[in-house]
């Protein structure tokens, strides 16, 4: 029943979405399914290597290919809390949304900052490594909007999240929307 | 820091913009991230702007480095066309264009529309300088 939920979650409880789950139910566990979901988180960060240079179109059509996919992993990973994953993916998302379009890159972290604070808000979460999530998808997502040309959404996204991560003690995620190796 | 500093350029804050872009450089020293080398890119479009074309082509230069060891030559491909809006600043048309036929050739290569696009753009300007009109229409 746990898994069956965390799916329903996934895909927002959606009944198309289900009913397309509910077919692959005839061949895959509910716990199988959900664990394809991280297995879409490792395969974007597998691929990022190759989509900085050598293989760029080949791994971003492979990468366009299971995007939904890697949507519905991104949510999960969110949604439960999976702290490293998200980070990893909030991370190696970037690369492919360089190379695909800024457009797309707003859109993306726009999304995926709405999913933690939802999930923050739900799970009554108020730890600081909860924050370091919300804010890195916000900082991705403003520097979309600069990119774009949207100065004053950028700036107002920017100075929130400068403020917040000076809080925090974050003297790198200041300077930049990723971690450090 | 790096965003508010594309932000103040953007609007034109030249004494704002050099601050933050340099901030966001030397506290992002040693990322990965693969939006890194761009800073670099961005600080040297304000220095062009601001007319210092010797801290332009460093910035540049840099940023073409820093993609190279992320083994990204789309990324440098970037760097690249700003080498040429540089040397089509100080009226080297003719190595401008070198820089960007450089830079076309890659993100062809790719099969990049978006970025093929604006190296085209960019040598239309170059072209234009030279006077050869129709081959930059």
């Amino acid at each position: 029943m746990a898994h069956a939920i965390r799916i329903c979650q996934l895909v927002d409880g959606t009944p198309l979405e289900i009913e397309l789950v509910a077919a692959w139910n005839k061949m895959l566990s509910c716990r199988e399914i959900a664990d394809e979901f991280e297995t879409d988180i490792d395969f974007l960060v597998q691929r990022e290597a190759d989509l900085k240079g050598l293989d760029m179109i080949t791994m971003r059509e492979e990468i366009r290919g299971e995007i939904e996919n890697i949507n519905a992993a991104v949510k999960w990973a969110i949604v439960h809390w999976e702290v490293e994953a998200s980070r990893k993916v909030l991370v190696r998302f970037f690369t492919f949304c360089a190379v695909q379009g800024w457009h797309e890159g707003k859109v993306t972290y726009e999304r995926i900052a709405r999913y933690t604070k939802e999930t923050r808000s739900a799970r009554g979460i108020s730890s600081s490594s909860k924050d370091v999530l919300y804010l890195s998808a916000r900082v991705h997502q403003a520097f979309f909007c600069s990119n774009l040309g949207l100065v004053d959404e950028s700036e107002a996204i920017s100075k929130g999240c400068l403020d917040a991560q000076g809080a925090l003690g974050m003297r790198v995620e200041r300077a930049q929307p990723g971690s450090q190796r | 820091m790096h965003n508010l500093g594309v932000n103040a350029e953007f609007r034109e804050e030249y004494d704002l913009s050099p601050r933050r872009l340099e901030e966001a450089i030397i506290l992002g020293k040693g990322s990965w991230h693969f939006a890194y080398p761009s800073y670099f890119l961005w600080l040297g479009y304000v220095y062009y702007l601001l007319g210092e074309y010797e801290s332009e082509m460093q910035c540049f230069q840099k940023s073409y480095e820093l993609w190279g060891n992320v083994g990204s030559d789309w990324g440098q491909a970037f760097p690249l066309t700003k080498m040429g809006l540089a040397a089509d600043g100080v009226k080297d048309h003719t190595h401008a264009m070198q820089y960007h036929q450089e830079a076309l050739m890659v993100f062809k290569k790719k099969g990049h529309l978006a970025s093929k696009a604006y190296a085209l753009s960019r040598m239309s300007i170059s072209t234009y300088f030279l006077e050869d009109f129709a081959e930059a229409l």
